[in-house]
């Protein structure tokens, strides 16, 4: 038996859900495209700021159907963000069938650790309503999975303005106050970059599994995140 | 038979200046032999976790010692079943109630937590002895295995780890299910079966499993190796001191333990690393 034979550092997951219907083309896809290259630019400095955890990235795009933008979790230097295309319409319950599935343990073919772990984070990205018509149910299995319970959740609610639609991506995040809505590009790459930087900094800072509890460190996350978008124009929340 | 077990303090509690919270025993008699394996958590307001495991331990070992062959013949498998699940939690709860008449929580204990924690304990004090609990025994040639919280079960057969108790539905991250809470009863788990199912069973806290993050490499890493050296030289120290070390140094800095049984019809050549 070697030293650290085996023995790994525990992953914080930042997954990122783009939709990447039709409605999504032009401007919108291309501020999401930007805001994401943007992120990696920096992380491999907030990856090497923090000795406790590795950051794994994912990246899930939806619009007729669901597809990973790679097929597992990569590292911060692994990632390599292709900008992504637009078509179709907008099927939430596919992505959320992906994730419900993402969120299982490894021994259940999903993605997070059999064994401990950090509250992952989930940012989903959307502009309009979803159109396939089961998508509640699909999300009410999703919310079953504890990685889901636990993960921190923001919504970027793209030029949207309808209470409807709005109300889509607030059952998504489970509060009102982590769905944001985003009026221009320039908002938007700001936005991204602040949940994701923030969020991966404290949830991968100490206390990694057990004794204590998960809420405080996710409502630390979301005060520092409205802390930090307080300079930013053209949101709302 | 293999019997093993062994509980050591992590880094984490020893810079903090705490104590061990985790609590392992092992018990044989003719009839039987028994293994344990608790962790007392680790959160502020948790101040006596580390007697709640040893009480956990303790419960669990007088319990299965009044099992007999008969109360789990294949008729009486569920009542003895309730029963278990019941008197292990009737036990806890004396032996944590004696404690607390014979010694009251004192400021000094809780000086640290907040006004919202303080009035938590006050209604509560239980929960000052919070923690989760493992156990085993073999019984003839029956297996009882008993679990509530986030410590690991384990069965090994043919060189796989063979899961127990199905945990996917179960509270993740730092979030885990207690011998102190009120419902408790719902959520520990009783499995009888028979020992040719498995090679062994073991049993370890959340400080060991974690660093490791999933079965197949939890096995493949220390499994394997420690069962067929095991089998090789009958040295246990080298297992003490591979858990020290991933107490002190290689791990998350939780305290780590270990307890397990290998029973004699394990075959080491299904234990070698692939």
């Amino acid at each position: 038996m070697n030293n650290t034979d085996g023995i790994k550092k525990q992953k914080l997951n930042l997954v990122f859900v783009i939709d990447n219907s039709g409605s999504m083309e032009g401007e919108k896809i291309g501020a999401v495209n930007n805001a994401i290259r943007d992120v990696m630019s920096i992380m491999p400095e907030i990856q090497d700021d923090t000795s406790d955890a590795e950051i794994a990235i994912s990246a899930l795009t939806f619009s007729e159907e669901a597809k990973w933008v790679y097929s597992e979790p990569k590292s911060v230097q692994d990632f390599i963000w292709k900008d992504i295309g637009t078509d179709g319409g907008t099927n939430y319950s596919e992505a959320y069938d992906c994730l419900t599935k993402f969120f299982s343990k490894k021994e259940n073919g999903g993605q997070m650790p059999d064994f401990g772990g950090v509250a992952p984070v989930v940012i989903l990205m959307s502009d309009g309503m979803p159109t396939s018509y089961d998508w509640e149910e699909h999300l009410d299995k999703l919310k079953k999975k504890g990685w889901f319970k636990a993960a921190l959740k923001y919504a970027l609610a793209i030029q949207i303005d309808t209470k409807e639609a709005m109300d889509v991506l607030t059952k998504f995040t489970g509060n009102s106050e982590t769905v944001l809505k985003v009026y221009t590009a320039e908002a938007l790459r700001k936005v991204i970059k602040v949940i994701a930087v923030t969020t991966t900094k404290i949830g991968s800072s100490g206390d990694l599994v057990k004794d204590g509890n998960a809420i405080p460190k996710n409502e630390m996350m979301q005060a520092e995140v409205n802390k930090d978008l307080s300079d930013v124009d053209d949101v709302e929340w | 038979m293999y019997v093993f077990n062994f509980s050591n303090i992590g880094f984490r509690h020893i810079n903090g200046r705490t104590v061990l919270q985790d609590y392992s025993a092992s018990y044989i008699d003719n009839e039987r032999t028994i293994i344990t394996c608790a962790d007392g958590h680790g959160g502020k307001m948790y101040i006596r976790s580390n007697l709640g495991s040893k009480f956990a331990s303790e419960a669990t070992i007088n319990v299965l010692k009044r099992i007999n062959k008969e109360a789990i013949s294949k008729k009486k498998r569920e009542i003895t079943a309730t029963s278990i699940r019941l008197s292990i939690l009737c036990e806890w709860n004396s032996l944590v109630e004696q404690h607390l008449n014979n010694h009251k929580i004192r400021k000094k204990e809780i000086a640290n937590l907040d006004d919202c924690q303080k009035f938590e304990l006050s209604k509560r004090p239980r929960s000052a002895y919070g923690t989760t609990l493992t156990g085993a025994m073999a019984i003839g040639d029956k297996l009882i295995v008993v679990s509530i919280g986030d410590s690991e079960c384990l069965g090994i057969k043919k060189g796989e780890i063979v899961t127990i108790f199905n945990n996917d539905d179960e509270p993740v991250g730092n979030v885990t299910y207690s011998m102190c809470q009120e419902d408790a009863f719902n959520h520990l788990k009783v499995s009888i079966m028979n020992i040719k199912e498995l090679d062994g069973v073991l049993l370890c806290t959340d400080g060991l499993s974690t660093p490791y993050q999933s079965y197949d490499n939890l096995n493949e890493s220390f499994i394997k190796p420690t069962v067929s050296r095991l089998k090789l030289d009958n040295d246990y120290s080298k297992i003490r001191k591979k858990i020290k070390s991933i107490a002190e140094k290689e791990g998350t800095g939780d305290d780590v333990t270990l307890s397990f049984m290998l029973f004699d019809h394990l075959k080491v050549k299904y234990y070698r690393r692939n």
